[in-house]
């Protein structure tokens, strides 16, 4: 657990959350290829279906706001090239 | 003994007074401390750099001090007003440095080549804002030395921007002068598990410990800032000031045949050096007048001003200006003695002969008006 | 290796956040980039200095758990030039804005330039003035609408790669925040250049120059940015076509400025 975020596991894999830092700016929203993020009432992020995460990190590169940690296994195939 | 020049003998202040970077941009009467240290600083390993403009120069010397070292800028009145925001950001940021003002005849380019003293007020308030203000002068080249040692120790121990004002004689004019070692004041190292960067004398270099923020918003002791926290600034500058009045070391004057005096003449700078000659004539016709030079002109010495005054039948305030220190002297004196101010701002020295004159002239209208 | 995606707490000042940036706006995604970059380059935190300008753009160093000078407008780079003179062993990165860098302090800019001095600029161009309203800047670009250009502005822009180019400055590149993964290697590179190092990185400011001009939300301005921009290995023989290269531009190794001191000082302590 990382203190003050929200962790949504998959498996091995788990989403952080940092709900309190979120702007409400949707570009996590509009970059997330599985389509499972949204906002709530707040105009904060909510996160959906964990289960569709593909761990591609998109929203966590997107986001202004540093609102995003992923936790994963050592291996993605999005990290060969980078 | 060596001859030597006020611009010269600044430099040698600085050196001996530790200072080991300089930054600054030419201009006239100023230079010469400038070509100064571009020569004395490369030995001592010291740095100096020739800035695009003085509002680069201030800025670079703030950036040494966080950097650790003791710095200075010289300049004269064009490039002290495009100083003025690194002046408050010196103070707000509490960072020592000295800055010399070599005065010439303004506003403007005004007498470039010409003596004034009409940056006193500048000096004091020129940066916005409220803020604790430490401003010297000296009269000789042997004190423009011992000044700017004393200007790089206080802005140590006060932590704080100094200014010493001189004019465009005393920079090119050429004494005798012995320059004995004088004691130096290094800055207070950080101290204590719980150091705050901002909460007394103790200072942290950049890269000297742990990471430390320094900005011109108003801030906490921390150094993090406070931009809406106006009770936290306004308590801030008042402990800032009154360290500053209520300090004993700050202070610096000379009185010349004060004990029995009944005219007295205030005079700083280069002025006092032909006030002093005015109270060797007077007091060769038999007038009773001495001299209170000033080499602390901010904080202004209200009491010792005030206490003096009683003791005498009038004041006489001499300056290069139309009317500048003059304000806090009536301000200070109040009713205990008239106060009559000679001015000029014509680039011309007063000879002892005005000021004695205006000594006398202030004595005859307490007659006339008696 | 590389990660997305990667915890960057360590290199944030946690009780300044969230940061002062509005919803969407670009400078975040400058300061993702720069933490990615520091994770990167693995340096001891308190032998960097990040030193801000004023505007949007300045307050970054505030986020940082490295050490911050938050100085004046437009003189960012004067006072790392004294800061880094005095500790050439200093990591120094100023952030500034293109208000900072190209209007109040364009002579610093191309003096720091002139100089080659071991400094990195990161110049955050919005191509506006977002902490005052949404003023027109030096970088906004002709026709542009911005509060006091509310016809349009008249006045051709500074193209900061080129001023920098120009000035001497001997690594140049641009970025922008829709090229996240670009970002921080220009930033790692910029910070390893031996000299004076400057990154330009277009950003979005979404609640004034997105909103006057009718360019949408950040998302639509990032795909603005995208199509406003062309890597340059993208180039074709039909040229830019009007789109702002993307890339490095110079990387020149030249005698460094605090390297030329010291040499200068031994000589003359040998000398003397």
């Amino acid at each position: 657990m990382i203190p003050g975020f929200a962790r949504y596991a998959q498996g091995a894999a788990a989403l952080h959350v940092n709900r309190a830092w979120c702007k409400g700016c949707n570009l996590c929203i509009a970059a997330c290829p599985s389509a499972i993020l949204s906002l709530d009432a707040d105009q904060r992020i909510a996160v959906g279906d964990i289960d569709r995460c593909i761990f591609c990190g998109l929203c966590a590169v997107r986001c202004p706001d540093f609102v995003f940690v992923l936790e994963r296994p050592a291996f993605h195939p999005f990290e060969a090239h980078t | 003994m060596k001859l030597i020049q006020g611009n010269e003998a600044c430099a040698l202040g600085a050196m001996q007074a530790g200072c080991r970077f300089f930054a600054g941009y030419p201009i006239t009467p100023a230079t010469e401390i400038m070509e100064w240290m571009a020569r004395l600083l490369p030995p001592e390993h010291g740095v100096f750099i020739q800035m695009e403009d003085e509002i680069a120069a201030l800025a670079a010397v703030i950036g040494a001090s966080w950097g650790g070292a003791k710095a200075m800028t010289a300049t004269s009145g064009p490039g002290f007003s495009l100083m003025q925001e690194h002046v408050g950001y010196a103070a707000m940021t509490e960072t020592p440095c000295v800055i010399v003002d070599s005065q010439r005849g303004g506003p403007s380019t005004g007498l470039p080549t010409l003596p004034a003293q009409g940056d006193v007020m500048q000096a004091r308030w020129g940066s916005h804002g409220d803020r604790a203000a430490i401003v010297l002068t000296a009269s000789t080249v042997r004190d423009v030395y011992e000044v700017t040692v004393a200007a790089f120790n206080l802005s140590e121990t006060y932590r704080l921007p100094v200014v010493l004002l001189l004019d465009a004689t005393l920079s090119h004019m050429r004494e005798n002068v012995e320059l004995p070692a004088l004691p130096v004041v290094n800055r207070c190292p950080p101290s204590g598990a719980d150091f705050q960067p901002f909460a007394g004398p103790g200072f942290q270099a950049f890269g000297d410990g742990p990471p430390i923020v320094v900005t011109g918003l108003a801030h906490a002791a921390s150094g993090r800032p406070r931009a809406s926290d106006g009770p936290n600034l306004d308590r801030m500058l008042r402990r800032s000031i009154a360290r500053i009045e209520e300090a004993d070391d700050v202070r610096r004057y000379r009185g010349t045949a004060l004990e029995d005096a009944e005219h007295l003449i205030l005079a700083y700078g280069i002025t006092a050096r032909s006030a002093a000659g005015a109270v060797e004539l007077l007091r060769r016709e038999g007038v009773r007048a001495g001299l209170l030079e000033l080499q602390t002109l901010w904080p202004f010495p209200e009491r010792l001003v005030r206490d003096l005054a009683e003791q005498v039948e009038d004041v006489v305030v001499a300056e290069l200006n139309l009317g500048q220190l003059v304000l806090p002297v009536r301000a200070a004196v109040g009713g205990a003695a008239p106060v009559r101010h000679l001015g000029r701002a014509d680039g011309t020295l007063f000879s002892p002969e005005e000021i004695a004159a205006a000594v006398h002239t202030a004595g005859d209208r307490e007659v006339a008006r008696a | 290796m590389p990660r997305v995606g990667e915890d960057l707490r360590q290199y944030l000042q946690a009780e300044a956040m969230p940061h002062v940036w509005c919803p969407g706006c670009g400078h975040g995604q400058v300061a993702r980039g720069l933490a990615t970059a520091l994770d990167r380059l693995a340096l001891p935190l308190e032998q960097l200095v990040l030193v801000g300008g004023i505007g949007c753009s300045g307050r970054t160093p505030f986020y940082f758990n490295a050490n911050a000078m938050h100085t004046t407008h437009g003189r960012a780079l004067a006072f790392a030039t004294g800061l880094k003179l005095t500790r050439p062993g200093l990591t120094v990165i100023t952030t500034m804005g293109d208000g900072d860098t190209a209007a109040i302090g364009g002579n610093h800019f191309i003096h720091a330039c002139r100089r080659n001095i071991d400094i990195t600029a990161i110049v955050f161009n919005n191509g506006i003035y977002g902490m005052t309203g949404g003023q027109q800047a030096p970088t906004t670009p002709r026709g542009a609408r911005s509060v006091t250009t509310p016809l349009g502005s008249i006045e051709p822009a500074f193209d900061i790669v080129q001023l920098a180019l120009a000035a001497g400055a001997t690594y140049v590149a641009r970025s922008t925040t829709f090229d996240f993964d670009e970002l921080p290697t220009l930033i790692v590179d910029a910070v390893r250049h031996p000299g004076f190092a400057v990154v330009e990185v277009l950003t979005q400011c979404p609640t004034y120059y997105g909103r006057l001009n009718e360019l949408g939300d950040a998302v639509a301005m990032l795909d603005y940015e995208r199509d406003l921009t062309l890597p340059q290995h993208a180039i074709t023989k039909e040229g830019l076509a009007g789109r702002r290269p993307l890339g490095v531009f110079r990387r020149e190794v030249a005698p460094e400025y605090t390297a030329q001191y010291a040499e200068l000082c031994a000589r003359q302590a040998k000398a003397s």
